[in-house]
């Protein structure tokens, strides 16, 4: 791949429990994202992919391994730096209730996310929660998260999420939380995104059929490897590896002919 | 001709806090014959939950109260049950299981205790250590886990316990309110599994309440359909998932398969869950409603047969004759 | 907002207890801003019973009880506040650095903390008197070395609790420094609990002061409670009335501060069913 947005480079991280043995989450983990691309990242719980996606977002420094951000190595930056380049990616987490601070209105988290760019906050604020379909962007300003539906709280947080121009989300179950029946608006929000913006997309989720339907390509995660990777409907539909035919076998199959 | 083991009859359950009422439970009809698997697919806001601890009596009168309908469980009417008489029924004929295990297990008793209270509640005279041993089979348990701490099993393993301890009171109706929502997705079919093969073998009746349209599909035979406190649609399986009738089932079943139309858009249902304590008069669904005429905003419609589907029922307008 | 007051104004006592503390509050400003009235005032009639022209009776120097009793609020309500207000400052501060940074500096404020709350407080106390004499601050400096450990448990708990939630690793992606983060983020959220606590820490102040006082810990010519207890201790038999109405005010003061504590932490509280 010729310009890639992110790189993890043979990353690795262990945790040491207290009175416990240590726990390997993440073992040299490779994988790429191009610019624009949507990769999925799959697995069950335990498989280390929210760690891998808290390495990758630079919240979580790995043991050894490197994290390249635009041709750029968070490892060898200094803070000030750091703090400057980690923008361009921007997290989107499962709970909108815990990610955005009960305290703040609409207004206060977008102002935060706008910092520092010299523009006229209120109106783009107001542009953005139109463009994550809160519109009158100007009437949902003032709300608090607790006074909005969860759908909403997810928007907004996508909107924060577009705030910083990013060049990659990195989104951890950001549908997990959400009912069945309104999935399709987040996901087709996060289309229309990256249409617009040729955002790059990193969704880690246990869900085979978002994964399948949604990403690119596909890299599925047990135990802390990735065990395959791939273009994702061919991956999903035809998987070679027997964890991930496992995981396939198991999603209850729904024989509805619409 | 088997009879029902529940009965629920146009229930109506109303949580009153200071100024709101929200009808948790709107005129639900729902019966579960002896023997039988019955699903209950609902969202947030559908009253799903609501009807699962209603059916054990798990609902204070304080915080809500029925109000109108009818309940009954093997026989005996429910609808005005002390706490004293549901205690009496708790456990047989009806238990329950629930959706996370760690929070409804004691974290400080061993899991052979647990199971081994269960079974002295309501087979005092039985062997205690062999219908435990029994029990741990069933559920395809090791024998060692009678030691265990809750917190030293995986979730799969504590939810297998949790089946146990419902069985240990000999039910004849199972109530499992999303059992496997907490679990991966390979453990949640096993859990399925076994629950299948415990309802063949020992002739339970199954009510399974979740919003994972497959796992219901793939479990029940009957499924009823609920949306804000009304149940909407029910038949068999094949019928309301293969042929769904109501355009809410409709939405949910292509929403549920995540798949994209021609335009390359993933198919959702518009708008945002009911919020029980704002519904406007008529059918709840209206305003998100694709096929919505003058009379849902009015009267929600009585229950009547499917148009161009399978042999359900559903309340639609769309359904009746013009 | 309004929610809070709603429910704060739905729990009675707090509502009862909030009423008082203003009177209160109202009395020490007004004895305070109040020209003529003297409440070192010696007389002639010393010890004398409550009667209409003295309503509390008189001390053993004749001065008037009962306007000794109202502008020994302006020292309880000085003390008690100022205290509070010192011990939240510190405690918050050492309690948020050590429940977000962890490590050495946890240990470090942890182990000092249990120091202070394992310390007897009259030792403490007069310790310090010793050191730097009587004085009003010197009492308020030491109610802060002792009130402080619990703020910055309580502190410290929430903190830890909360630098766990997505939000705060959104903003860290924001680009935001980890000290601004902890101040604007994280303590904005951990305040709850340490208002609660702030409120009983008045009351403990209020008593503290008051002890220190009777054990003549504190200056002489300070008009406080606590002081006019310990001149009536001598009294107890002949004078009651020394006794029993600065005890009285102490007492109904304490009480309403605790009230107050608890009224504020139920309305700060979303889950809290109202009375």
């Amino acid at each position: 791949m010729s310009d890639p947005i992110l790189v993890l480079d043979n990353v690795s991280k262990t945790f040491r429990r207290s009175g416990g043995s240590p726990v390997k989450a993440v073992s040299n983990v490779s994988l790429t994202v191009g610019r624009g691309e949507t990769v999925a990242l799959v697995g069950e719980s335990g498989s280390g992919k929210s760690t891998l996606g808290r390495i990758a977002l630079g919240l979580l420094v790995p043991d050894s391994g490197r994290v390249v951000l635009e041709g750029q190595a968070l490892g060898e930056l200094s803070p000030e730096e750091f703090r400057r380049v980690r923008v361009a990616m921007q997290p989107i987490f499962q709970d909108a209730s815990s990610s955005l601070n009960p305290r703040r209105s609409a207004r206060e988290l977008m102002e935060q996310a706008l910092r520092g760019q010299s523009i006229d906050v209120e109106a783009k604020a107001a542009e953005l929660l139109d463009r994550v379909g809160l519109s009158p962007g100007r009437d949902y300003l003032p709300r608090f998260p607790h006074e909005i539906s969860g759908g909403q709280r997810q928007r907004l947080a996508v909107a924060r999420a577009l705030a910083m121009n990013p060049r990659l989300i990195i989104a951890d179950e950001p549908l997990s939380g959400a009912d069945v029946s309104i999935r399709g608006q987040i996901l087709n929000l996060l289309l229309d995104i990256k249409a617009e913006r040729n955002v790059a997309y990193l969704m880690i989720t246990h869900d085979i059929s978002i994964a399948r339907h949604f990403a690119d390509r596909v890299a599925v995660m047990q135990h802390g490897v990735i065990v395959e990777t791939g273009p994702a409907e061919a991956v999903l539909s035809a998987p070679t590896h027997p964890y991930t035919q496992q995981l396939v076998a198991a999603v209850p199959v729904l024989e509805a002919p619409i | 001709m088997s009879r029902n083991i529940l009965e629920i009859e146009s229930l109506r359950l109303a949580y009153r806090t200071r100024g709101t009422v929200a009808y948790a439970m709107n005129g639900a009809t729902l019966h579960v014959r002896e023997g039988e698997a019955v699903g209950l697919v609902g969202e947030s806001g559908s009253g799903k939950s609501t009807l699962a601890r209603a059916t054990l009596g798990l609902i204070p009168a304080k915080i809500a109260r029925i109000e109108s309908g009818r309940m009954a469980i093997d026989g005996q009417d429910v609808t005005r049950f002390s706490e004293d008489e549901w205690q009496a029924i708790r456990g047989n004929p009806v238990a329950m299981v629930f959706q996370d295990p760690l929070s409804y297990l004691n974290p400080v008793m061993r899991v052979g205790k647990q199971i081994a209270e269960s079974v002295r509640m309501h087979a005092p005279r039985a062997p205690l250590e062999a219908r435990v041993a029994e029990l741990l089979s069933l559920v395809k348990l090791p024998p060692a886990a009678v030691d265990a701490y809750p917190h030293e099993l995986s979730g799969g393993m504590r939810q297998r316990a949790l089946l146990a301890i419902a069985l240990g009171c000999g039910p004849k109706l199972l109530v499992a309110d999303e059992p496997t929502t907490a679990l991966d997705v390979t453990t949640q079919a096993e859990i399925l599994a076994l629950i299948r093969e415990l309802r063949e073998r020992l002739g339970m009746a199954l009510l399974l309440i979740s919003h994972d349209l497959g796992i219901v599909a793939s479990a029940c035979d009957r499924i009823y359909v609920m949306y804000a406190g009304h149940t909407i649609e029910w038949g068999q399986a094949a019928d309301v998932f293969g042929k769904p009738a109501h355009p809410y089932t409709v939405g949910l079943l292509k929403a549920a398969q995540a798949a994209r139309n021609a335009e390359g858009r993933f198919a959702t249902i518009a708008g945002d869950p009911p919020n029980l304590a704002e519904l406007s008069p008529g059918c709840p669904f209206t305003p998100r409603c694709p096929l919505a005429r003058a009379e849902c905003s009015r009267e929600m419609p009585a229950p009547g047969p499917a148009l161009n589907a399978g042999a359900q029922e559903v309340r639609c307008w769309a359904h009746r004759q013009a | 907002m309004r929610r809070f007051w709603q429910r704060f104004l739905a729990y009675r006592a707090g509502l009862a207890s909030g009423g008082y503390v203003a009177l209160l509050a109202v009395v020490a400003l007004v004895t305070f801003f109040w020209p003529g009235l003297d409440p070192h005032q010696i007389s002639d009639t010393a010890m004398a019973a409550p009667s209409l022209d003295h309503l509390f009776g008189t001390d053993e120097l004749g001065r008037d009880m009962l306007l000794g009793v109202l502008y020994g609020s302006q020292v309880s309500l000085a003390v008690g506040v100022s205290a509070a207000v010192g011990a939240t400052l510190l405690g918050v501060m050492l309690g948020a650095a050590a429940g977000f940074w962890g490590g050495w500096l946890d240990l470090a404020v942890m182990r000092i903390s249990e120091m202070f709350q394992v310390v007897p407080s009259f030792i403490l106390a007069a310790v310090i008197v010793s050191l730097s004499g009587t004085g009003l601050t010197q009492v308020v400096a030491v109610i802060v070395l002792l009130a402080w450990p619990q703020i910055a448990r309580i502190t410290r708990g929430e903190v830890m609790r909360i630098k766990q939630l997505e939000f705060v690793d959104a903003v860290r992606c924001l680009g935001m420094r980890e000290w601004e983060i902890l101040a604007t983020e994280v303590v904005p959220n951990a305040v709850a609990p340490v208002l609660a606590a702030g409120t009983l820490v008045v009351a403990q102040a209020i008593l503290l002061e008051a002890s220190l006082s009777f054990l003549g810990l504190s200056s002489a010519d300070i008009i406080s409670w606590g002081r006019m207890l310990n001149a009536g201790q001598r009294f107890l038999f002949n004078a009651w009335w020394m006794s029993v109405f600065p005890g009285l005010a102490i007492f109904l003061t304490v009480l309403a501060f605790n009230l107050l504590g608890d009224a504020v932490g139920s309305a700060l509280n979303p889950r809290t069913i109202t009375r």
